[in-house]
């Protein structure tokens, strides 16, 4: 006869149950912040960390944190990062680094900016989910030429005004201005093969919107219009009247 | 507690009640002993029948084994069986000598949730002529796990608050027994000598995605490694105390691009260009080359003749204004393949034309696209035709299929023929590009890359397609790429006796295992096969599936008798994670099949 009780307790740690399996679902009283670099600009002259949006979390009852600290401030990684949270309903502030900077990124052409702001209520024992994208705050303006331009013009210049700001960009660059300037002006100017110059008037757009990218895009004037018949060019040099007598 | 109290009593009364039944069969021996016997024998009675577990399970739910219920076997001391039936009252004539008495009830199964077993032995002396009475004790024989999920009613609504299901899995080897928290008070019962893993399955509740966690008992003091007869652990597990969690995704917005066409004036253009112009039709196939030619010379009827790089005129155009050479006007050379051309500029007064300027200009690679295609049974099985993808060869692909955005008026025309060119391979190895099939390809998912070119220009395109292995059938001859065994073509002929000579099969001593399928998902399947088994002592042997490969809801479900051949089919599922199948038997020492197949279900 032989009766063993073996008590085992095992206090389930959830965070490794499912560390390979799915990251937020978690129920550890942990913050999980899952925050993710999303599509950077393409024109990246300054660091990576500064492409990186961060976020200032506030509560919206307008009290501190319970460690007494104001707002909780993070830069958002690629990195999964786990904070301990507060039950309560918090503002999220989110934003990329370049307020104050952006018009002068890249050499004066600009970078995007991004604010944003929304809200996320935690209730006691629970997890809740925010999944939020940032608008962008200005607009680019980008440039593209046919694929013969270059056959036949040695040098162009295109120049995009708005504001006090003016910028000179080559194909397929991007300059970004802010929407609450009235609108932009563009501006072709080219020196053909033949070394003739040519520029065409200042033309002004002014229904712009935020986070819009206006692409230029130039094509040479429609043949449609030409005339003129196609003498009919053979290898048959049985039939006289197509060949091409000069 | 409350339950296991009352439980615990009775199960008491149920043990009294079988001491009551091993008096009576004491009693009726004594009767019969008045009896002179011409011949020895032995009588059996059944003495105590004890558990000495608190098995929650047993005796409400597995009912406790009636004295006829249990099974004896009597072997004497070379292990020839003497008595192999239902416990009787009866005498079992024998003649003088030592004998080894068993009397059991169940299984005792590998690993089963409410499985008990009892069993009790003897070592007896039987005198000739002589009635001997032996008395077999039973008790519990196999081990048991138990789960209580949380310490309290708070504790135990918590996994519910987090989990749709969850439960513990019990694994002994290869064998698996989940104890749900659907099924309340029951255990998993193994064999005592074994040692078990344990680990917490659940289905996150707001996500519905299955998570788990191998307990490692190691850290649990006095835990046994092997378990005995009798043995009962009852592992209560605990979540600890949620706090409030918020999960933050945050991400830019992608900039919405607004396009605005702007023209360059002809004006601009150098004096006497040629502006060359690959055309496409519209599904994008290349047809032709246009060249526009700006007015050159306002207010003139001027001419412009266009020579290749060999010399050859390949277009000319006359007119006034801006004029246009259309490939659709020049069979002879509707596209202008890449390179160096020559544009003269005459000026025609009357008939006469005076050069007037040349001007050289390149025409430029054209933009071609490539597509291919093809399918298997697993296409077939995805769009719900099973009746099709059934039809199919395993290790086929078909309806391979390509295109190379060139019209057909142009790679057929001689003068362009050398131009184009196409290859086809799968995970780099070549395949007939003309071929509408491509087969005896592996169970897996393969590359058909397809590379054209044309002109100077290449396109290629990828298309993945899965090789599942389904539908299956095993080779007549052989089971080509099953471990675990090996084939005959005559049946088992060896051992003791000849077993189904003749009959082709794949013979097994213990597990078996398919070849590895591939499931890109899992695949729902129906399975045949023929078999038989041979062991020494059962009459039936359960077949049943390993663990971690993929295993049916029906597994088993079905007894083949001993000796002879039996039709057995399953449905169920064929794992992604583990898409092949082991399956073993409880008892028996030789095990063959054929005819083994299984079916898109």
């Amino acid at each position: 006869m032989k009766k063993i009780l073996y008590i085992l307790i095992c206090i389930l740690c959830l965070t490794a149950c499912q560390s390979n399996e799915v990251e937020p679902q978690v129920k550890t009283g942990m913050l999980f912040l899952s925050l993710y670099p999303g599509p950077r600009p393409s024109v990246k002259t300054r660091s990576n960390q500064d492409d990186l949006l961060a976020i200032r979390i506030t509560r919206k009852d307008g009290k501190n944190f319970a460690n007494g600290s104001q707002y909780l401030e993070y830069v958002v990684t690629d990195a999964t990062e786990k904070f301990i949270m507060e039950e309560g309903t918090f503002l999220i502030h989110a934003y990329s680094q370049n307020q104050n900077t952006w018009h002068n990124d890249n050499g004066g052409k600009g970078s995007a900016c991004y604010v944003g702001d929304t809200e996320v209520t935690v209730a006691h024992d629970s997890t809740s989910y925010c999944i939020y994208e940032v608008p962008m705050t200005n607009y680019a303006v980008t440039l593209t030429l046919p694929e013969l331009f270059h056959d036949l013009f040695s040098s162009y210049t295109f120049t995009v005004t708005s504001g006090n700001r003016t910028v000179s960009l080559r194909e397929g660059e991007k300059a970004y201005f802010s929407p609450y300037e009235a609108g932009f002006t563009y501006q072709l100017s080219a020196t053909n093969i033949d070394g003739d110059q040519h520029s065409a008037s200042a033309i002004l757009y002014t229904n712009v919107q935020r986070g819009k990218l206006y692409n230029l895009r130039y094509n040479f004037a429609s043949s449609s219009t030409s005339g003129g018949i196609d003498i009919i060019i053979s290898d048959d040099t049985t039939t006289d009247d197509t060949n091409i007598d000069f | 507690m409350i339950r296991n109290k009352h439980m615990r009593r009775i199960y008491i009364i149920l043990f009294n009640l079988m001491l009551l039944l091993g008096m009576t069969a004491i009693q009726s021996c004594q009767n019969d002993m008045d009896v002179p016997d011409v011949h020895g024998g032995l009588r059996v009675q059944l003495g105590n029948v004890s558990s000495s577990t608190i098995t929650r399970a047993t005796p409400n739910e597995c009912g406790v084994p009636a004295a006829e219920q249990f099974r004896l076997l009597v072997e004497d001391v070379n292990g020839m069986p003497k008595y192999d039936g239902a416990l009787t009252d009866e005498l079992i004539p024998l003649a003088g000598g030592t004998y080894f008495v068993t009397a059991d009830y169940g299984e005792n199964p590998i690993l089963a949730v409410d499985r008990p077993y009892y069993v009790g032995t003897a070592q007896v002396e039987v005198e000739n002529n002589k009635v001997t009475d032996a008395t077999i004790n039973c008790k519990v024989g196999n081990a048991l796990v138990s789960v209580v999920f949380g310490q309290n009613a708070e504790e135990r609504a918590r996994f519910s608050r987090f989990y749709s299901e969850y439960g513990l899995k019990v694994k002994v080897a290869n064998y698996s027994v989940t104890l749900s928290n659907t099924l309340s008070d029951v255990s998993a019962y193994f064999r005592a000598g074994t040692s078990i893993e344990l680990e917490f399955t659940g289905v996150l509740k707001d996500v519905g995605q299955p998570v788990s966690c191998e307990l490692d008992l190691s850290q649990v003091d006095n835990f046994p490694t092997i378990f005995q007869a009798a043995d009962h652990a009852i592992v209560t597990l605990t979540l600890p105390e949620p706090q409030s969690a918020m999960v933050v995704s945050i991400t830019k917005v992608e900039m919405q691009e607004a396009t605005m066409d702007e023209t360059i004036p002809l004006s601009w253009l150098p004096i006497a260009v040629a502006l060359p112009e690959h055309q496409y039709d519209y599904e994008g196939n290349l047809v032709g080359t246009n060249i526009t030619f700006p007015n050159a010379y306002p207010g003139s009827t001027w001419k412009a003749v266009v020579t290749n790089s060999a010399g050859t005129v390949v277009r000319a155009v006359q007119g006034t204004g801006n004029l246009l050479s259309d490939y659709s006007k020049n069979s002879d050379w509707p596209y202008l393949p890449a390179g160096q051309y020559r544009a003269t500029y005459y000026i025609m007064e009357d008939e006469t034309a005076n050069l007037t300027n040349t001007r050289d200009f390149v025409i430029h690679n054209p933009k071609l696209t490539a597509t291919v295609d093809a399918w298997t049974s697993y296409d077939k099985y995805l769009v719900g035709d099973i009746a099709g993808a059934n039809e199919c060869t395993n290790s086929t692909a078909y309806g391979f299929q390509k295109h190379f955005s060139v019209s057909q008026s142009l790679y057929n025309n001689n003068k362009y023929r050398s131009l184009y060119s196409w290859t086809a391979t799968v995970d780099g190895n070549s395949v007939p590009i003309n071929s509408n099939e491509i087969t005896g390809l592996s169970f897996a998912a393969h590359t058909l890359k397809v590379t054209g070119t044309f002109d100077g220009t290449t396109a290629t395109a990828e298309k993945t397609f899965h090789i599942t292995g389904l539908p299956y059938e095993s080779d007549v001859n052989k089971f080509s790429g099953w471990t675990g065994g090996s084939w005959s073509d005559s049946g088992d002929s060896g051992g003791a006796q000849a077993r189904e000579p003749g009959q082709p099969c794949y013979l097994f001593t213990s597990t078996i295992y398919t070849p590895k399928f591939h499931a890109p998902s899992n695949i729902n399947f129906s399975m045949s096969w023929n078999e038989w088994f041979y062991a020494l002592t059962m009459r039936t042997s359960n077949y049943g599936w390993v663990a971690n490969t993929s295993t049916t809801p029906n597994g088993k479900s079905t007894k083949p008798s001993n000796y002879t051949w039996t039709t057995i089919s399953e449905v169920g599922t064929l794992k992604a994670s583990a898409p092949y199948f082991g399956m073993t038997h409880e008892s028996s020492y030789t095990w063959g099949i054929n005819t083994f197949k299984i079916l898109y279900q």
